[in-house]
């Protein structure tokens, strides 16, 4: 009998098929891992189990009895704890109020037991083998101790099923160490563990089992014998990746755009020099906390540059704003779509000319509106965002692949000629993902330079004329994109043998 | 969803308004008969109309821009004293509106830097604004009414143009060139933005603080408006004008289509929430005898009008 089994759980986002019939048993004592690429569902059906989202349809049964979980707090009552890739915690308030939020230990007239609460901090850190103050403010610590923070707050709660969404992505070799150390004495306790991660070795090493989804399909189950990783890639990848991607650029004519020499901003990186080259890809890679999207927001002006200098289409500039950033020619697309990028409240039309208002607006400051709209409609027709004719649709009906377009549409009207896009493939589907590619790698072929920030190795790799690495807010390399790895980029990312 | 349909929505609050407003005369005048239809009922009820336009305009630039302005009552009690102060003591007409109008402005710029530059919240900017000038109508009044003022003066609001009275007629031209303005100027167009999300806004080149303060102040300047001609109508200044009418300001534009965040709001929309919240007053006052009651309804429609206001952009965000 298994602990936890799910069946033919679907999910979708609008039209976006998320899940699609994913069937699949778990044991008590085993150590699960999922993994397929970005997008392929992995984060949605945890987040299912942890009674985050509710499927559409299918069932989720624990020993054989079908559980309705309809949020987080139910999940923990039937012994399901998880542990986000996004970290949680409140940061102005101490390690063990986040460990114990919500069950801190109380004498008999319900008040805060502090000295009972941090002891049980202390032992719960002990467990894992770290030795921390309870009492230390989470905000000062680093985001890899953060993460550990994060995983014992809900080891805490005494879990059966433990889920793991890329719990290692931010951690150093020995916090990784201790982590794998930890998970298999839960498991020879008979905790479930699910884990999920990018990274192969990970997986090879730790999981007893392993299950491959694609395209929010199910595609298999394989053994600890049967675990290799070709076998593993194969099944993730089904299909030939090189058509995916569009032809990089022919020839270099290193015509640079912008130059940092020795960029800093306090806390969040340090002496970056970067060249942007007109008509390429610049990829920029590096782990969560490295600093790539707090460099893109001193360049673009949302942030202030402590020290170094920035030359920009051949002088020294300071930007005091975005605005000043757009009026010089420079885009963001921003990593958030939600909260940054769009607004989601407002039609599609009032989107797309939303960063090039001045622009289109005649005498005396009235806007045009006809313009706006042909403007609108020409990029919903050259971008192919459906549904067609949207121009007057709220943007939040539209699907998340036709939302990062029309938030592209937005830069591309700007007419820019540096645009910087942080992940313009999150949260989009294969198809939405290579028309994007396309997209991007036509505007460097017009002459544009395009800086790429992903944290997607395949895209880097796909779409890069260049790669830029960063590690902890400093540039480890600059390596050009002709047989380059992706473990060879992840390495640079590690910073492995690296001088700092 | 069918785009056709979408297409409709917009305007099927107007309409639902609309129906609301003529169902409730014809039930009323069924009921009451003549005690409500009469003339002199019918001018009690639109009496407050041309103030209440003035103000629900003014607070809808403000909810648009996903704020709030509970001064404007104490703005219009503060600029009406100004003016009927600077006439009394024999000031011209002109530079006594002029200087009534700049008070306003200022008013509402100082609270939009407080709110844009320093990050007050708006509740709290304003809150204070209110108690501040209402404070200093009492002081300079001590109290007493101010009398005395010119024929000239008073003619602005108790004129008629057509039958319709001048004050009517001076609220219904404000409100519709701002509510024409406010899709086709950029200045004005930019709330929306800055209303729908102030980062983003930010991130695409919109000068939010300028937009801000421009919206306040707007607000601020069509109180000071509602002042003059309130003070002019009425004959006189007193400290206690406009008690409460940020109330009914707020719940008209939320009944009328305006977001209490940010980012929605239709002119159309707010006039006919001036008359419904106008209209729900007179019908409890017709049944319970007692306008002591206004201030509670209008306490209660704002609450509903905010509610519903809330379970529909929940419901958008799902």
């Amino acid at each position: 009998m298994s602990l936890l089994e799910l069946k033919n759980i679907s999910k979708s986002f609008g039209d976006n098929v998320v899940l699609d019939r994913i069937s699949l048993s778990l044991e008590q004592g085993e150590i699960h891992a999922i993994i397929g690429e970005n997008g392929a569902g992995k984060s949605t059906l945890m987040k299912i189990i942890g009674g985050i989202y509710a499927q559409d349809g299918g069932q989720v049964l624990i020993d054989n009895r079908e559980v309705q979980m309809r949020t987080p707090m139910d999940a923990y009552r039937e012994g399901i704890g998880i542990v986000h890739q996004e970290l949680s915690l409140a940061e102005n308030m101490t390690v063990a109020q986040n460990v114990f939020v919500n069950h801190e230990p109380t004498n008999f007239l319900g008040f805060i037991d502090w000295k009972q609460l941090n002891h049980n901090t202390v032992q719960e850190f002990k467990k894992i083998g770290i030795a921390i103050s309870p009492e230390t403010i989470v905000k000062s610590l680093s985001v890899g101790m953060q993460q550990i923070v994060e995983i014992v707050k809900v080891l805490s709660q005494n879990v059966r099923i433990l889920i793991l969404d890329e719990p290692t992505s931010a951690l150093s070799d020995k916090e990784i160490r201790n982590l794998f150390d930890l998970l298999s004495m839960l498991r020879d306790r008979g905790t479930l563990i699910i884990f999920i991660s990018h990274k192969l070795r990970e997986i090879l090493e730790i999981s007893d089992r392993v299950s491959v989804l694609r395209d929010g399909k199910f595609i298999g189950t394989l053994d600890k014998a049967a675990m290799e990783e070709s076998k593993i890639i194969k099944m993730m990848v089904g299909r030939e990746i090189d058509n995916l991607y569009p032809p990089k650029a022919d020839v270099h004519k290193n015509k640079v755009i912008l130059e940092t020499k020795k960029l800093t901003r306090n806390r969040k990186f340090y002496d970056v020099d970067f060249k942007a080259y007109k008509g390429e890809v610049t990829g920029i890679f590096g782990l969560i906390g490295s600093g790539r999207t707090e460099f893109a927001y001193s360049l673009f002006g949302a942030d202030r540059i402590d020290s170094g200098t920035l030359i920009y289409e051949g002088s020294e500039v300071t930007f005091s704003s975005p605005a000043k950033a757009i009026e010089a020619g420079i885009g963001y697309l921003s990593e958030d779509r939600k909260r940054l990028g769009l607004f989601i409240g407002m039609d599609v039309k009032d989107n797309i000319v939303a960063a090039t208002l001045e622009k289109i607006s005649a005498h005396l400051g009235l806007l045009n509106e006809r313009n706006a709209a042909a403007i609108s409609n020409e990029y919903i027709e050259n971008l192919d965002i459906h549904p067609r004719g949207c121009n007057s649709e709220k943007t939040f009906n539209l699907s998340g692949g036709n939302q990062q377009k029309v938030l592209l549409s937005k830069w591309l009207a700007a007419r820019p000629h540096l645009l910087i896009v942080d992940e313009p493939t999150r949260g989009v589907d294969i198809g939405a993902k290579a028309n994007i590619h396309k997209i991007l790698r036509d505007l460097a072929n017009t002459g544009i330079a395009i800086v790429m920030i992903s944290s997607d190795l395949p895209e880097i790799l796909g779409l890069s004329d260049k790669v830029v690495v960063f590690h902890e807010g400093r540039i480890t390399d600059t390596l050009a994109n002709e047989s380059l790895t992706e473990e060879m980029i992840l390495e640079k990312a590690f910073n492995k043998g690296g001088v700092e | 969803m069918s785009l056709k349909k979408k297409a409709f929505l917009p305007g099927s609050r107007s309409i639902t308004l609309i129906l609301i407003i003529l169902v409730i005369f014809v039930c009323m005048s069924i009921l009451k008969g003549e005690l409500f239809y009469a003339a002199t009922n019918i001018s009690t009820i639109f009496s407050n109309l041309s103030y209440d336009l003035l103000l629900a305009c003014g607070m809808t630039f403000v909810l648009i821009l996903g704020g709030i302005d509970l001064s404007v009552g104490s703005v219009l009690a503060f600029v009406g004293i100004v003016v009927t102060m600077l006439l009394h003591d024999g000031t011209p007409i002109i530079p006594s509106i002029f200087i009534g109008l700049l008070v306003a402005l200022l008013s509402g710029a100082v609270n939009g830097i407080l709110i844009s530059k320093i990050h007050i919240a708006p509740f709290v900017s304003t809150l204070a604004t209110m108690s501040v000038l209402r404070g200093a109508c009492y002081v300079l009044t001590s109290g007493f009414f101010i009398v005395g003022l010119p024929e000239s003066y008073i003619s602005i609001a108790r004129g008629s143009m057509l039958g319709i009275p001048n004050k009517i007629v001076i609220s219904l031209a404000i409100m519709g060139f701002l509510g024409i303005i406010s899709t086709k100027h950029i200045l004005f167009k930019q709330m929306y933005y800055v209303g729908d999300n102030p980062r983003t806004a930010y991130l695409s080149g919109i000068a939010s603080s300028r937009t801000i303060i421009l919206g306040y102040s707007v607000c601020s300047l069509l109180a000071g408006i509602a002042g003059i001609l309130m003070t002019s109508s009425f004959g006189m200044g007193q400290a206690s004008f406009g008690i409460g009418s940020e109330m009914r300001a707020i719940a008209a534009a939320v009944i009328g289509g305006a977001s209490m965040s940010g980012g929605e709001g239709n002119f159309i929309g707010t006039a006919l929430g001036v008359i419904l919240v106008a209209l729900v007053n007179n019908v409890f006052i017709m049944f319970n005898g007692s306008p002591n009651w206004s201030t509670a309804i209008s306490g209660i429609m704002l609450l509903v009008a905010v509610a519903l206001d809330l379970l529909r952009t929940r419901e958008k965000t799902r």
